[in-house]
């Protein structure tokens, strides 16, 4: 069964659909919101938060729209919401489960992710977006709201920091 | 060459390298890489290599701490849902019997009071009877 008929089933009020909604995105909404707030207990907390705000706003929204942007966006303002709320927690103060989490086979990979985890929320999400997701220009605009001019200076930007980040390491 | 033309380059170089359309040809941007040093420097480093990035591997089930949540939240709807019904009848009555003296200034502290509640949950409380969770 498609999100369209889960949105439309969850709007006429049947419990299980929106269940069934939570548990297909819940996954890939978690490893976005940890790819911002670099913080496992943050992240558990946004995504809860989001599916929040989707059950609130579900009866004015089109189920002929694509599902995953539209809640992308109350994700990410959730994480932003939580990071702000705390910001005196420094990002390179990563906890352990998180990197174990993000840990590939070899050293290369624990240091890239290191890296990774060291950028700017902003940053990471945006690198993040466009190499484990693929997403196009013109996607991450959508996505991130905003102009596609934007996208490339960030992404230029992002690219950039990581790599002064592992000249360093 | 100005900053905005330095910008411009390292843009177009940067797309082209993701295959996304360029707004200056492949010649162009050689052309000004070559009398850059900036440009050069800024752009040897960008071709990163993330082949070690992959998605962290996690199991998580969130379901249980969002259908409390929703539980929580439908509680909070039903108590206000009384609130909001006698707030609208007072309203009325004060429409209906004005020799009741009840006036104006009641009216305005009806409203204020319903739209207080309406931003509290965020959503209409009238949309109650087509709510989710009806197991």
């Amino acid at each position: 069964m498609d999100d369209a008929t889960h949105i439309r089933r969850s709007q006429a009020g049947e419990h299980a659909s929106f269940r069934a909604l939570v548990e297909r995105h819940q996954r890939l909404a978690y490893v976005h919101a940890l790819a911002i707030v670099a913080n496992v207990d943050d992240a558990r907390d946004a995504v809860q938060e989001a599916f929040i705000d989707v059950y609130r706003a579900l009866d004015r929204f089109d189920p002929e729209r694509k599902f995953y942007p539209w809640f992308y966006v109350l994700l990410r303002n959730r994480c932003f919401k939580l990071l702000a709320g705390h910001k005196r927690r420094a990002t390179v103060d990563l906890p352990e489960g998180l990197l174990a989490a993000y840990s590939g086979p070899d050293g290369d990979a624990r240091t890239l992710h290191r890296a990774l985890l060291e950028l700017p929320a902003e940053q990471r999400e945006m690198i993040l977006l466009k190499h484990l997701d693929g997403l196009t220009y013109g996607e991450l605009a959508e996505r991130l709201e905003i102009p596609a001019g934007t996208v490339m200076s960030r992404l230029f930007h992002a690219r950039a920091r990581l790599r002064a980040l592992l000249e360093a390491k | 060459m100005t900053m905005r033309d330095c910008e411009t380059v390292r843009a177009a170089a940067m797309a082209r390298m993701d295959g996304e359309s360029a707004a200056l040809t492949e010649a162009a941007v050689d052309e000004h890489v070559v009398g850059c040093a900036g440009c050069g420097e800024a752009l040897a480093g960008l071709q990163l290599s993330l082949e070690g990035a992959q998605r962290p591997v996690v199991a998580v089930d969130l379901w249980p701490a969002v259908e409390v949540r929703i539980a929580a939240l439908r509680a909070r709807r039903g108590k206000l849902w009384p609130v909001v019904l006698g707030l609208a009848l007072l309203y009325k009555l004060a429409e209906l019997r004005p020799e009741l003296g009840l006036g104006l200034g009641l009216k305005l502290l009806v409203i204020a009071a319903t739209a207080a509640i309406f931003a509290s949950l965020r959503a209409n409380p009238f949309a109650l009877p087509n709510a989710l969770c009806e197991d």
